[in-house]
């Protein structure tokens, strides 16, 4: 309870302090500017803003979802047998390093700068993320539920279905890491190619000058991650009222409790 | 269910667990295994069940050779495995769904089973909701409610971690359910009573490498009741049991670690 004070305290305190560097003009106006201003591009500019922000939060979301499916898949069939992971888990590990913003050019060279190109990416890396999430979390289980679900009758596919997938599901923090990547490389990706949307709303302002609207771009962007964050977040522990409260704590569902 | 053990042995890289181990059991005889810690009952539970293979010999299931798990024979582990994200009532219900049971007649199944032993307020915990001794009997009344064809039952110190009073609770709750549907149980446990108290015949084996040195038939009619615990007839077999796994105890400057 306290300590959800505390950040209030903490986002008041920044917030002042954005008020008073760019209120007593320390810096240029253009470096950072003040919270008025960015409010007073909103305002200006909020019939382009909000099909900005649809465009964006729909890619990144339709991306992030794609790739999870994927990445589901991909984990499952690596799980399944050794013929599988030894094909899969290659072709992960090769595409899972390499950043996918490094990849944006050769996209645009084969596809265009098209909505299918910047999903394709964003589909992708999410994918990577999650199947390895995913395929960690099932080799892990405890082996004696999968034993006792041979013993009682389970077949393959009743096993990953009615025990193993749920059993993993406190475990998927790799949705989470899979949900900010989606943001960060759909933002990328809109740079390269994509008038409508934040990023492209970026690269608008940025040649002007425009430094409120980069930085209203900037906090939209945060917002819908963070929203996405919590709202994937709730869904899992949602499906995990079956956990120990331990459980959750240790996959980041239920705050430990501090030692002091 | 007649299972047939011959010449079982098993070595882990050198060392040799199990040495040629061989007995039988009849149908619906409750054989309960007693030997040191460490003498290889939780491997040769686990070869029997599938989930090991032995270095050499054969297990064979009324006549069939067995080689991989399968839904005939049951394991109850040393440790619960109970599913975490089921309710009482879903574990219980997991094998009969699998057996291809109505959802409606497995409910009621499950319902009235649990009942039985005093765990109807306990329906919808979920397992770490539970207490040990709950989620014990939980894992035997998921066992045992599988019947027609009602699978070998490999049971691996299910009542270890219960205190003197539950555990004789369950023992009782054990017998009622195995009178009620016949099976054949192979019941590993430390508890020389209890080994003396369930079953219709006791295999006793020596320190690792494990083998068979002695069999005793126990001889009271069922059903037993606590009367018989005390009874001067059953300390007498336990007893014996104790000095059977007694002399077959190396001297402590013969330890060595294998
Ligand atoms: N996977 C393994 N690798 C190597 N050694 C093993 C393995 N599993 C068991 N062992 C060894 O086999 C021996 C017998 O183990 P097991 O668990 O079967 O004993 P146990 O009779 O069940 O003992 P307890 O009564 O204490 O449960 C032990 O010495 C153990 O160290
Ligand atoms: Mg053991």
């Amino acid at each position: 309870m306290k300590a959800r004070w505390f950040g209030v305290l903490t986002t008041m305190g920044l917030l002042i302090l954005w008020i008073a560097i760019s209120g007593l003009r320390l810096t240029p106006e253009l470096f950072l500017p003040s919270p008025a201003r960015v409010i007073g591009s909103l305002w200006i500019n909020w019939p382009d803003i909000v099909y900005d922000t649809a465009a964006t939060g729909g890619r990144a979301l339709l991306g992030f979802a794609a790739g999870s499916m994927l990445g589901l898949g991909l984990g499952v069939l690596m799980s399944w047998n050794r013929l599988w992971f030894g094909f899969l888990d290659v072709v992960v590990e090769s595409v899972r390093p390499v950043p996918a913003v490094a990849a944006i050019p050769f996209m645009i060279l084969w596809l265009g700068p098209t909505l299918l190109a910047q999903l394709l990416l964003i589909t992708l890396s999410c994918g990577c993320v999650v199947a390895v999430d995913v395929y960690i979390a099932i080799t892990t289980v405890n082996p004696l539920m999968v034993r006792a679900a041979q013993c009682l009758g389970a077949s393959r596919s009743a096993l990953y279905r009615e025990v193993l997938l749920p059993i993993i599901v406190p475990r998927l923090s790799g949705l989470r890491i899979a949900a900010a990547l989606s943001f960060a490389i759909t933002v990328a990706a809109e740079f390269a190619g994509a008038q409508w949307s934040l990023g492209g709303l970026i690269m608008r302002a940025r040649r002007s000058l425009d430094t409120e609207t980069i930085m209203l771009a900037m906090l939209i962007v945060g917002v819908l991650a963070r929203a996405t964050d919590l709202t994937i977040r709730s869904i899992l522990r949602r499906l995990s009222r079956w956990a120990e409260p331990t459980t959750l704590a240790l996959y980041g569902l239920e705050r430990r409790e501090h030692l002091s | 269910m007649q299972l047939r053990i011959s010449h079982l042995s098993k070595s882990f890289q050198a060392n040799a667990i199990l040495s040629d181990v061989s007995f039988e059991t009849n149908d619906t005889e409750f054989v309960a295994i007693v030997g040191p810690s460490g003498c290889g009952k939780t491997t040769m539970l686990s070869i029997i069940a599938g989930f090991e293979n032995a270095t050499s010999g054969s297990v064979s299931l009324d006549g069939r050779l067995l080689s991989s798990a399968g839904s005939d024979r049951l394991m109850i582990f040393q440790d619960s495995a109970l599913f975490p994200h089921l309710t009482t009532r879903e574990n219980i219900e997991f094998g009969l769904k699998h057996k291809g049971m109505t959802s409606h007649h497995r409910r009621q199944l499950a319902c009235s089973a649990l009942d039985a032993v005093g765990l109807g307020p306990f329906l919808h915990y979920f397992p770490f909701q539970l207490s040990g001794g709950m989620r014990k009997l939980v894992e035997i009344v998921r066992a045992t409610i599988l019947t027609n064809p009602a699978p070998l039952l490999l049971c691996d110190e299910a009542l270890g971690q219960l205190d003197a009073l539950t555990r004789a609770h369950t023992q009782d709750v054990i017998q009622r359910l195995w009178m009620e549907s016949p099976r054949t149980v192979l019941w590993v446990t430390h508890d020389l009573e209890e080994a003396c108290y369930c079953a219709d015949r006791i295999i006793v084996m020596s320190p690792r490498p494990g083998t068979v040195t002695a069999e005793l038939t126990i001889p009271f009619p069922r059903p037993r009741d606590s009367m018989l615990r005390t009874s001067v007839e059953l300390q007498v077999l336990r007893r014996r049991l104790f000095d059977l796994l007694d002399a077959a105890e190396p001297d402590e400057s013969e330890r060595r670690p294998a």
